[in-house]
């Protein structure tokens, strides 16, 4: 299609400036050295069709083909490809007029051939190919106003530091991580939302499913990719039983996915979530689900901690009832017979003493999981158990029954036209 | 003395009475008059102690030996947090120790101060336990099945002592285990930590015991009873008409129909005849014993309710 064949007749004036336009085009084009010139052809050449919608409009049928044409002025020299020419990308179209047939398509595996073979092989291109709704490089990237791989780079704060917001542009790119994964955007109460790209957790290219083998989150993957912000957590846990037991069970070809959670996946997101995690600062909540997620491991723990003063105060959400991690630790856990163990019988009295000052070796024989029911843990809290219940079944037995006659007595009577004041009068005293 | 509205009702023949309601809601004001006294001041004022510790120890209680139950969380939140409850139920346990120290003082110096220290200790005047009481027990039982006669109480039937002493016992208990729990540290010099466990099983297990014989046994032996229901006032006015007196008392009779003849007392003295109890104390009384018999069945409902979670 010619610059001058879809003009409206009538359309004086814009005509005019289209021939006057398209000569100027055509001035240009004949200046260069033909082949070499078009391909350095500068956005601002461009531009002076592409950049102007009033113009395109009058060239193309209809409106919405004409604002796909359309790139204003400036967005592609402020982009990371502002250097670059149009004909970069469009191949062909450098020349003017353009090419009848063909499509513009811009190759991006030309200059970025290592992102797009990792990309070929992520689940954004399998969906695509499989004719599902998937996600090629500027469903991301974007298109003219192409971002900066550097200003996407994942950041890590020094050791210590709070991560600080994100940039604009990684605000940008989650906002369209989000457009399509709206479930998954971070809430405002995550602590890592507005600071942490989406590709720190997720690959960037190599896009997995959650629960691949192959996701940065997987469970082999997973403490490298927590530990590269989190490194003192990753490390102690990777020397604590959680640690150990994925250690264990990858070596044994298990813990394949992070979903669903299992004893063989005790990772980071185990404990603390994923999208939505409640941040540590949070004591109350963040204690309450502590409770919930390691018991859903360690299921009768969870149960005999509730018979306890603090499992029954943690409960109805006391803020200085000790909870799991209170007595054994976040990061480095381990069995209560490994000396390493803050629940150790030689480490109690020191575990205690946070919140019991004067805790003894004595006091710390309490049991915070006591079980009533289990004779060989200890038998006199069972028998003591069994004692409370028997008087109590006794006590009201008896006296249930007592009161159950008795109403049943005073009801027969009452039939009888007997009732109140029948031994009024008749006072037997020396019995 | 002037007689009261019901007195004048039932001397002007009204008959039917249970029908049209003219039977006075408190049992303690029914039937043939005078008034006399029970329960004076000290009695009565020690026993609102103990209903004000009892139903706050156990609303303040329940929901941590329950946590599990639906109700917990919202008497908890009523409360103010898990803290708050636990400071109210310390202070409770407190008054309550208190006002029992007080009792005690006041049983010791009406026995060494009384004349007829006999009757205080021993025979139908007395609170100390008896063989008596047990074949009464036996007695109300063989009632019960119509193969003899009620037992006849003296001033203190064997239900009457099974309350009082039932507190002392729950005191202690309850109490003892309590301050274990109060201060852990404490204890816990001389007490391995698991004594604890077994403190917070006696304590949880005792106040349920108490609390269910308290609004159950005791709720329908002095309120419940078809005898006496709704409602019984007489811990609350201090005094009781003569027949009802006879009537819960009987080996007293001889006692109260001698006192009846003396003039009236205006100050609660055991035993002397009583002014007919105000319109305002009947009115109070009866407001007060339903509120409180209603939240006491609740908490039974409750228990109930959390033995299923």
């Amino acid at each position: 299609m010619s610059l001058a064949a879809g003009a409206a007749p009538g359309a004086w004036r814009g005509r005019m400036r289209a021939v006057l336009t398209a000569l100027a085009v055509i001035g240009a084009v004949a200046g260069g050295a033909a082949r070499e010139a078009a391909a350095q052809r500068t956005a601002a050449q461009c531009g002076v069709c592409h950049g102007e919608l009033e113009l395109l409009r009058q060239h193309v049928p209809t409106l919405a083909r004409a604002q796909e044409l359309l790139v204003l002025p400036g967005v592609l020299e402020r982009s990371a490809h502002g250097e670059m020419s149009c004909a970069e990308c469009h191949r062909g179209f450098g020349r003017f007029p353009h090419p009848e047939q063909g499509t513009s398509t811009a190759s991006c595996a030309s200059c970025h051939p290592q992102a797009d073979s990792a990309w070929v092989g992520g689940r954004h291109a399998r969906r695509q190919a499989g004719g599902e709704i998937g996600a090629a490089c500027a469903a991301c990237h974007g298109v003219h106003d192409v971002v900066d791989a550097e200003a996407l780079a994942v950041s890590v704060p020094p050791s210590g530091a709070r991560a600080p917001a994100v940039s604009a542009t990684v605000a940008r790119m989650n906002a369209q991580c989000a457009d399509c994964h709206h479930d998954e955007a971070l809430p405002a109460h995550d602590p890592h939302a507005g600071k942490v790209a989406c590709w720190a957790c997720h690959e960037p290219h190599a896009t997995h499913a959650v629960d691949a083998p192959g996701a940065l989150i997987a469970p082999a993957r997973q403490a490298a990719t927590c530990g590269a912000c989190h490194d003192s957590a990753a490390v102690a846990w990777r020397g604590d039983a959680h640690g150990a037991a994925v250690r264990e069970a990858v070596a044994r070809g298990g813990a394949a996915a992070v979903l669903p959670p299992s004893p063989e996946t005790p990772v980071c997101t185990a404990c603390h979530g994923a999208h939505g995690m409640i941040s540590p600062a949070d004591s109350a909540a963040f204690s309450a689900q502590n409770v919930q997620r390691c018991g859903d491991c360690h299921q009768s723990w969870r149960e005999t901690f509730f018979g306890s003063y603090h499992g029954k105060a943690a409960r109805l959400g006391s803020r200085a009832a000790a909870t799991c991690t209170d007595c054994h630790g976040a990061h480095r856990i381990f069995a209560s017979d490994d000396p390493r163990s803050l629940v150790h019988s030689a480490n109690l009295v020191q575990t205690c003493q946070p919140c019991h000052e004067y805790a003894r070796p004595a006091f710390t024989q309490y049991d915070a999981h006591p079980n009533v029911f289990d004779w060989e843990r200890n038998w006199v809290l069972t028998a003591s158990f069994w004692f409370m219940n028997s008087l109590l079944v006794g006590v009201l037995g008896v006296f249930g029954l007592h009161t159950l006659l008795w109403w049943v007595r005073l009801t027969i009577d009452k039939r009888r036209g007997g009732g109140h004041g029948q031994h009024a009068g008749d006072p037997r005293g020396g019995e | 003395m002037a007689m009261n509205e019901h007195e004048m009702r039932a001397a002007h023949g009204g008959a039917g009475h249970a029908a049209t309601g003219d039977v006075p809601l408190d049992a303690a004001q029914r039937g043939r008059g005078p008034y006399i006294w029970r329960f004076n001041l000290f009695h009565r004022v020690i026993h609102g102690f103990a209903i004000l510790s009892m139903y706050v120890l156990v609303l303040t209680g329940i929901p941590l030996r329950f946590a599990c139950a639906p109700f917990s969380a919202p008497l908890i939140r009523f409360w103010g947090g898990v803290e708050r409850a636990g400071l109210i139920h310390r202070w409770m346990a407190g008054f309550m120790v208190a006002y029992s120290l007080v009792h005690i003082g006041w049983v010791v110096r009406k026995i060494v101060k009384a004349k007829d220290r006999k009757r205080w200790l021993w025979g139908s005047n007395s609170m100390v336990p008896h063989p008596q009481d047990a074949r009464d027990f036996v007695q109300q039982f063989k009632w019960y099945f119509g193969k003899g006669p009620k037992p006849q109480f003296g001033r203190y039937g064997y239900l009457d002592k099974m309350d009082y002493f039932g507190e002392v016992w729950g005191l202690i208990l309850i109490g003892g285990t309590g301050f274990m729990l109060w201060f852990p540290e404490f204890f816990g010099r001389w007490l391995p930590g698991w004594a604890f466990n077994v403190a917070t099983v006696f304590h949880g297990y005792e106040a349920m015991i108490a609390a269910s014989f308290l609004f159950i046994v005791h709720f329908f032996n002095v309120h419940l009873r078809p005898d006496k229901f709704p409602l019984d006032a007489v811990m609350f006015t201090g005094r009781g008409t003569l027949e009802y007196m006879i009537e819960e008392h009987p080996q007293m009779a001889e006692e109260l129909q001698a006192a009846a003849r003396q003039p009236v007392s205006r100050q609660a003295v055991a035993d002397l005849p009583a002014p007919p109890p105000s319109r305002a104390a009947t009115l109070v009384a009866t407001v007060f014993g339903f509120l409180l018999w209603g939240i006491g069945l609740a908490i039974i409902g409750m228990i109930l309710w959390a033995v299923f979670c």
